[in-house]
């Protein structure tokens, strides 16, 4: 038996829609891990000891427990937990992916800014500029320049690892191959070509971040 | 006399178990010319930061303009102390431009976004210096397309662009090449001449003796000696300010 993928033709709408699902996930999901991780990085970084150590627990604890334990807690653990408590798959695997992004990107974010020569804040608190006003305006630009080339690679974690929420019946990339895959028994033929679709985004991806980092140092230092 | 611009009793600061800063008493007078000297290490620029309060003393108390600011500890609100360290221009030994801005952004962030002035008057005035520093084509270049010396520069005119009341400088031609040091001091020679208050850290001895109206000799985070440039770098009464020009000199 050989390879056949004239099959497939029929589902290449709907391979498209799982795959418009997986990016529209993960899109979500860096949005918010970014608006999560970004402030989080900074609690870390306070000189309040208090302050930093709730912070720091939660990278540790997101970081230090599979993806897929969380995606079930708030699946099925909070709902059935607290029963007035109603999301749809597609918002718990939503919250469960953001807030795991969150704790990698914080410490992407930290590392950016402790990377940020301490000169810079030095000056800006120099000519009167408040701690919020220079991380804002001087040093969180120039972390987030540093570190695009890994939150690039967040992204592309998070395409990939994505699939999981297929789990909860979300209609991702991952989830359609499935159905496709077990309509037609040609398992093979469908991973394959969701392989290639994964790898499409994921490669396009990776060649946008390396672009905009050219850019940036062309136009800045 | 002139009006007491800031005034430092008793000032000790501690790192550790490293005392840096040793009961330093010093006063700075409008329109005076404060030059630091002294061996690396002697807490000249723990001195110059404690000034605007970038690091906070162990103990002691500094006034500005007769108002006791610090008592042991800052007595200042945040905001307070941002309004403070506007009336004190710094330059930093290593520059330190904002990398993420261009020239006229690194001079016109704190006017707008601190002290609330209108763009354009901004954009003018911080044209008006850059032309002061001898940089008016470099308003829209990038710092890392700069020189040291033009580095150095925009940062001078960085820090007259709040209006401040005196200028602190912090070693600015140690990182310099040779050819840069001259057009730096050109700078702050006319600074000084404009009648400007300045309190400099330097190396530059024939510097100091031209331009400042006092020399302050630190040592191991002492003022070992004080006085007039001809006094000072002439005349030194103290043995350990005679070892060290005779080092330097
Ligand atoms: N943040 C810090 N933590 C610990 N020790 C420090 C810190 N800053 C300065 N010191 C120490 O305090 C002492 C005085 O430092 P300072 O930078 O004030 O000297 P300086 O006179 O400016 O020397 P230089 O001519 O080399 O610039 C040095 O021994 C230095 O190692
Ligand atoms: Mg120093």
């Amino acid at each position: 038996m050989g390879l056949d993928f004239s099959i497939l033709q029929d589902y290449i709408g709907l391979f498209l829609q799982g795959l418009g699902m997986t990016l529209l996930i993960s899109l979500i999901t860096v949005l918010f891990g970014t608006i999560i991780g970004t402030p989080l990085a900074l609690i870390r970084l306070s000189k309040s000891k208090v302050i930093s150590i709730i912070a720091t627990s939660y990278i540790e604890i997101i970081r230090g427990t599979p993806l897929l334990l969380q995606l079930y807690i708030f699946a099925y653990g909070i709902p059935l937990a607290f029963p007035f408590i109603r999301f749809s798959p597609f918002v718990a695997g939503i919250i469960a992916l953001a807030l795991n992004s969150s704790a990698y990107v914080a410490e992407i974010v930290r590392s950016g800014i402790q990377s940020i020569d301490e000169g810079q804040l030095e000056a800006a608190k120099s000519l009167g500029l408040s701690y919020a006003l220079s991380m804002r305006k001087v040093i969180i630009p120039q972390a987030i320049k540093n570190v695009l080339p890994s939150l690039g690679n967040e992204f592309v974690t998070v395409v990939k690892e994505s699939s999981i929420v297929s789990i909860v019946g979300i209609a991702d990339l991952m989830k359609v191959t499935n159905t496709i895959s077990s309509q037609k028994f040609r398992l093979f033929e469908a991973l394959l070509f969701a392989a290639l679709l994964y790898f499409i985004v994921t490669f396009t991806i990776s060649k946008l971040v390396n672009y905009i980092e050219r850019k940036l140092s062309v136009s800045h230092g | 006399m002139a009006n007491k611009l800031i005034e430092i009793n008793n000032l000790n600061k501690v790192f550790g178990n490293l005392k840096v800063l040793k009961n330093v008493n010093f006063d700075v007078y409008e329109g005076e010319v404060v030059v630091i000297i002294g061996p690396s290490g002697s807490g000249k620029s723990t001195l110059l930061k404690c000034l605007n309060l970038l690091q906070l003393p162990t103990s002691g108390q500094i006034s500005y303009h007769d108002e006791l600011i610090f008592n042991n500890k800052c007595l200042l609100s945040h905001s307070k102390l941002q309004n403070i360290r506007t009336k004190m221009g710094f330059v930093f030994q290593q520059f330190n431009l904002f990398n993420n801005l261009n020239v006229m952004e690194n001079l016109t962030l704190s006017p707008i976004n601190v002290l609330k002035r209108n763009k354009e008057d901004a954009i003018n005035k911080s044209l008006e210096l850059l032309k002061k520093v001898g940089l008016s084509d470099k308003a829209y270049a990038h710092p890392k397309n700069l020189s040291g010396g033009q580095k150095q520069r925009v940062a001078i005119a960085r820090a007259l662009a709040i209006n401040p009341s005196v200028m602190l400088f912090d070693e600015p031609t140690s990182a310099l090449d040779p050819e840069n040091i001259k057009e730096v001091l050109e700078v702050m020679r006319n600074l000084a001449l404009s009648g400007m208050t300045m309190v400099i850290v330097t190396h530059e001895m024939a510097f100091a003796k031209e331009i400042g109206t006092r020399v302050i000799f630190m040592d191991e985070g002492m003022i070992v000696e004080e006085g007039t440039p001809n006094d000072l770098f002439n005349h030194p009464k103290m043995e350990r300010t005679k070892k060290f020009l005779n080092a330097v000199l």
